[in-house]
């Protein structure tokens, strides 16, 4: 050992506190990067286990003509290393009630190859392993299905299976294309009429679709059976047609349209995995399997990735300045103490060099002691909170949990020997940047003036060097005013001593700005939660679809009167809202609108202005006493719209903007600028009879009738034959919010107008004849009784309101119970920022503290001459109280500025997946922050002051 | 008239077995305007003596008058008063407040008296101690010599019942300690300013009225050596 090591040695060892404390706070540091790290690599890790146990480990997807040629592609690939196919066997035609929920085919496939490659594997029963028996989706369990009621394991069905042969409604349309954007390629798949649709073509049904094609089932094959096996749950690999999940057995005689699963090995980026397949299979028709290549790092992020890695790059900025400041705090503290010993050192004869490495090498050791105890504290405080919130956080994020082979996939901790790297290099440098300028300070001390004991104090080279009487001198100034002449001392060792008080200011905005960042980060947290997670305004909902709300009205109403009569439920309240289109006029139309139909979204509405922005939305209807209330609390004149109601016009409040997830980012978009009058689209005749609904084709917003007209009536749908019923609707409020019935578990996207009841009475013939959304909200303390309670009695009374297709589509939704996941994920964010903020603070405070007290103690020869002077124990304790309160000011100021940059930066990338987001201050914890600041400099001063009142001036004086 | 009345004055510092007897059973009086050289070895007790007759120490027994008042049976708070009108300081290593300037440091006990500066008589001495042209300086940017020169500036400034002062040359060349000793001796000859000092050179205690020579913390010798 040299003589600068042996000096560090023994320097650390004679100021033991101080060196476990600046151990300790770089264990600290080390131990939250160390976390941070390893909560991102955990939650990559739960994601990608996530995702293969939901879709599998597959890489990459190809559909091919025949099962053959695929199973010689992927054999002669070596970049494959597993694989699966999945032929098309045939479709079975559901009957039409089957078909609006489970979609208008069975479509049953053939698997052949490695069922786990696509995690396929069977929720009860077993797997398929002949051709005659068969796996289900487990949503067809208990149904009526092909000659079984309420199909089980071991129920047989019997298939008419055939494959399906796109037709012509009318003589123009002879081809289709179907469009999927796959990345960087596109992929098109193309179908003439007559040609047959395999299981990747989508349904064509011109009446819902109006594309002039339809589709037939060709070459029935007489019934077959199947035994059920099993059931399985589906995912995406299993689409079927039309919205349907297939049916999977094992036949040996499907050859056809197959889709290959492959993984591949040894290929570093996604388009070079694209192109293998690409060239492996002889198609373009290739699809990667992007969630699982992101997740496994092939591929780069997306959004919300990007904000993950955001948050966690500001969390490790913020760890790495708390950290410098505590450490170059330590070090400035204690070569400011040994100022004379580098001094006696410098004049035996030690060079800068040395002086300089002395107290790097101080911040070698420390980094070399604090490092893996941090590494260790960070692994097993992570491992903690993720074996305590792990099942929580891991349905927050990945919803129901998933599971291989029965075994649930569990958010637990992954070490990461990458993280550990990362995490000790950057403690590392954070402790040499400490370290640096007070190296450069040691060695700069010059040993005369160290040895005989000059303090550090700036130099004075005032330029008003005018007459220097004394009452200029020492009157004036806040300090002076508040704290008198003590004060006036504080305010001079403030201006003019160095170091101390400077640090200490530092450290307290680094405090501020630690607190307000963990304030920030879980408001936005919690935003974000409150942006995914559903929430409603009432326990319970009740939606379904009925039949002509404005004929029915009464009816309904007294269906929800007796679902409020439930035991144990209180009714919040209920509508009915139907579906229209919109010509707004544009200057009238919020941005969103015009953004909307400027990008493709507009469609000419037959009768209005061809200026005029449409849109497609939804007139929702409450009872009168309801919206009179509801209105009342959006500041809007509910009783016009009842007056105009009584006087045959139409008159409704709207919604002025609306919330739509774009599958990039959620956006608050504009809907209305202004009040005033537009016209609406709410019903339309065809020769064959009234429309259903709207769609916007490319020649203008046509309707559509769900039931066809009499048997051999000409069925055509053109705009031509369509004839309007329009209604002047004079919108005469903007609201904020829905009213509480009708809320939107995610708000709406769609144009909303909200009316009273008695103004359906002003719309036209024929408008709310058609199928309507019914909701009803309920409050409820046992939420979950109150919701299977509701739903029994409500389709009994809707059933009788409006018919049998009321109760079957009927859907109680539990709410409460959604809300406590959310209160629950809420915890969660709270724990985290909880303790990820009171390490920080912890490191910030200490640091404080010992700036502080350090800094006092120091002067105790100072003090000691003022209180021989004649300054009194009074004078002393508000000398000492002005010194603490001018550098709590000096800290809160730049410390809230500073806070207020780095939210803006976590709210910018926070914007990055969630957009029109307005930028807030997290103003509860700026308030904690001032508190906190008082805290500690009262904390700080009270124990400094102990320290040197004890003191006696005899002592203090002699003392050096 | 006694300015200063000392009355079995006893410090012991420590218990036990470690316990030192700093000070024993000392008694002594000082008159106004007296000229006294307190002398003696190291560790003999007269810089413990020096801080109780400044009020800076608490006696273990014994009383000490200052202008009649009982200085030790004050509070904390009265004894600072007591300390910034009526005793002036002085240490060998000057002990100024590093972050105050020339003028600062010696109107510190006034300002802390929240009186008024008397500016005539700050102008004197700043004329006097030769530091006229220095007011704004920092102690850091002054020599030692001025440095002393602005304690003893701060001791005098509020023409105080007695300067006491600790080696006031201890810590300086001989030119600077003759020009120190000098302006004591002026303004205990112009002011009549009673005058208290520590030393252990023998030129500037023959310069004094009277010399106390203390041993083992008693007075072995106390002479008047001229009037």
């Amino acid at each position: 050992m040299n003589a600068t090591a042996r000096f560090t040695v023994r320097s650390l060892a004679h100021n033991r506190a101080r060196t476990l404390v600046t151990v300790a706070g770089v264990a600290l540091a080390t131990a939250l990067f160390t976390a941070v790290l390893a909560c991102v690599s955990s939650l990559q890790a739960f994601l990608l286990e996530s995702e293969v146990a939901d879709v599998g480990s597959w890489t990459a997807s190809a559909w091919t003509d025949t099962l053959e040629g695929s199973i010689e592609a992927a054999e002669a690939d070596d970049a494959v290393v597993d694989r699966l196919h999945m032929t098309d066997v045939g479709f079975a035609e559901l009957p039409p009630d089957k078909a609006r929920r489970f979609g208008p085919y069975m479509t049953v496939k053939s698997v052949d190859g490695d069922w786990s490659l696509c995690s396929i594997g069977a929720v009860s029963g077993r797997r398929p392993e002949s051709a005659d028996e068969i796996m289900l989706p487990t949503r067809l369990q208990g149904e009526d299905l092909f000659g079984s009621s309420d199909v089980q394991i071991g129920s047989e069905l019997s298939l008419a299976l055939g494959s399906r042969e796109l037709t012509a409604v009318d003589g123009d349309a002879e081809s289709t294309h179907f469009v999927i954007a796959e990345g960087a390629a596109t992929v098109v798949r193309e179908a003439a009429v007559g040609d047959l649709l395999g299981s990747n073509m989508p349904w064509y049904n011109d009446e819902t679709d109006g594309s002039g094609l339809d589709e037939q089932l060709v070459d029935v094959a007489p019934p077959r059976t199947y035994t059920v096996v099993g059931f399985f749950a589906a995912g995406s690999v299993t689409d079927g047609v039309g919205g349907a999940d297939s049916a999977l057995t094992v036949d040996d005689a499907a050859q056809g349209l197959t889709c290959t699963f492959v993984k591949t090995e040894g290929l570093a980026a996604a388009e070079d995995i694209r192109r293998n397949v690409q060239d492996a299979f002889g198609t373009t028709d290739v699809a990667l399997h992007d969630a699982y290549l992101r997740y496994t790092g092939i591929a780069s992020g997306r959004a919300v990735w990007d904000t993950v890695r955001g948050f966690a790059a500001v969390l490790a900025a913020v760890i790495v300045i708390a950290c410098v400041s505590l450490i170059s705090n330590a070090f400035a503290i204690s070569v400011a103490e040994r100022t004379r010993q580098f001094g006696l050192l410098a004049s035996v004869g030690a060079s800068k060099r040395q002086l300089r490495r002395a107290v790097l090498q101080e911040a070698g050791i420390i980094t070399l002691a604090g490092v893996p105890i941090g590494a260790v504290v960070g692994l097993a405080g992570t491992a903690v909170v993720l074996a305590a919130l792990g099942p929580a956080l891991g349905e927050i994020i990945g919803g129901a949990p998933s599971s291989i082979d029965g075994v649930p996939v569990a958010f637990h901790l992954v070490v990461n020997g990458k993280d550990l790297l990362v995490a000790g290099a950057l403690t590392a440098l954070a402790v040499l940047a400490s370290a640096w300028l007070p190296s450069r300070r040691a060695a700069a001390v010059n040993p005369v003036e160290a040895v005989r004991g000059a303090r550090d104090v700036r130099s004075t080279r005032r330029k008003d060097a005018g007459p220097a009487t004394a009452k200029r001198l020492w009157k004036g100034g806040l300090a002076w005013r508040v704290f008198g002449m003590p004060g006036k001392l504080a305010a001079m060792n403030a201006k003019r001593g160095r170091g101390k008080g400077v640090a200490a200011s530092v450290s307290l905005a680094m405090a501020v700005v630690l607190l307000m960042t963990a304030g920030s980060v879980g408001s936005y947290l919690r935003l974000m939660a409150g942006l995914t997670t559903a929430t409603s305004a009432q326990d319970v909902s009740i939606r379904t679809t009925v039949e002509d709300a404005r004929a029915n009205w009464d009816d309904l109403d007294d269906a929800y009167r007796q679902m409020a009569d439930v035991e144990g439920v209180a009714g919040v309240g209920w509508g009915a809202g139907v579906e229209c289109v919109l010509a707004v006029p544009r200057d009238m139309a919020g941005s969103g609108l015009v953004e909307r139909s400027a990008t493709g979204g507009s469609h000419a509405v037959p009768f209005a202005d061809p200026d005029d922005v449409s849109a497609s939305g939804t007139m929702r209807f409450i009872p009168d006493e309801a919206f009179l209330e509801w209105a009342a609390t959006q500041g809007i004149d509910g009783e016009a719209c009842l007056k105009a109601a009584a006087d045959g016009r139409f008159a409704c409040a709207a919604l002025q903007s609306g919330y739509c997830n774009d599958g990039q980012s959620y956006n608050v978009v504009e809907h209305f600028s202004r009040t005033g009058t537009i016209d609406a689209l709410v019903a339309g005749d065809y020769p064959q009879g009234r429309v259903d609904g709207f769609f916007g084709a490319t020649d203008g917003f046509r309707g559509f009738c769900s039931q066809s007209g009499p048997a051999g009536s000409d069925e055509d749908f053109s705009i031509g034959k369509f004839s309007p019923s329009a209604a002047t609707v004079d919108v005469v409020g903007l609201a904020g919010e829905e009213p509480a019935c009708l809320s939107n578990a995610y708000g709406a996207a769609e144009v909303v107008l909200v009316a009273p009841a008695s103004a359906m009475a002003a719309l036209p013939a024929g408008a709310m004849a058609t199928a309507a959304a019914f909701s009803a909200g309920f409050d409820a303390e046992d939420h979950e009784a109150a919701c299977e309670a509701l739903a029994q009695t409500g389709k009994n009374a809707l059933e009788a309101a409006s018919g049998p297709e009321a109760a079957e589509l009927l859907y109680a939704s539990d709410n409460a119970a959604a809300e406590e996941d959310e209160r629950m994920f809420a915890t969660v964010v709270n724990v985290f920022c909880l303790l990820f903020a009171g390490i920080l603070l912890l490191i910030a405070l200490a640091s404080v503290f010992n700036t502080v007290t350090n800094g006092l103690i120091l002067r105790r020869r100072e003090f000691a001459v003022m209180r021989s002077a004649g300054l009194g124990p009074k004078g002393f304790r508000a000398m000492i109280v002005a010194e603490c309160v001018g550098y709590g000011l000096r800290g809160l100021v730049p410390g809230v500025a500073a806070s207020v940059a780095v939210s803006y930066l976590l709210y910018l990338s926070l914007s990055k997946s969630v957009a029109g987001l307005a930028f807030a201050l997290p103003w509860d914890y700026l308030a904690l922050s001032v508190a906190l600041v008082a805290l500690i400099m009262a904390a700080s001063a009270a124990y400094g002051m102990r320290r040197c009142r004890a003191d006696s001036i005899v002592e203090a004086l002699a003392a050096d | 008239m006694d300015v200063l009345t000392v009355s079995h004055l006893t410090k012991v510092y420590g218990k036990g077995a470690a316990q030192t007897v700093a000070l024993d059973d000392v008694s002594l009086t000082i008159a106004q305007g007296e000229f006294v050289a307190i002398v003696g070895s190291s560790g003999s007790g007269k810089s413990t003596l020096l801080h109780l007759m400044g009020g800076v120490d608490r006696p273990t027994s014994g009383q000490v008058l200052l202008n009649g008042q009982d200085v030790y049976g004050r509070t904390e708070e009265e004894l600072a008063v007591l300390r910034r009108r009526e005793v002036g300081l002085v240490y060998q290593f000057y002990n100024l407040v590093p972050v105050l300037n020339v003028v600062e440091n010696m109107t510190l006990p006034v300002a802390l008296d929240g009186r008024a500066v008397n500016e005539e008589r700050l102008a004197d001495l700043l004329d006097r101690l030769g530091l006229a042209g220095r007011e704004t300086h920092l102690p850091s940017q002054l020599s030692g010599g001025q440095q002393q020169r602005v304690a003893i500036g701060r001791a005098l400034m509020n023409a105080p019942a007695v300067v006491l002062a600790d080696e006031p040359t201890g810590n300086l060349d001989t030119k600077n300690s003759l020009e120190i000793m000098g302006l004591l001796r002026e303004s205990n000859r112009d002011f009549g300013q009673t005058l208290v000092v520590i030393t252990h050179d023998e030129d500037i205690a023959l310069a004094a009225n009277r010399i106390i020579a203390i041993e083992d913390g008693r007075i072995v010798r106390d002479e008047q050596v001229r009037s």
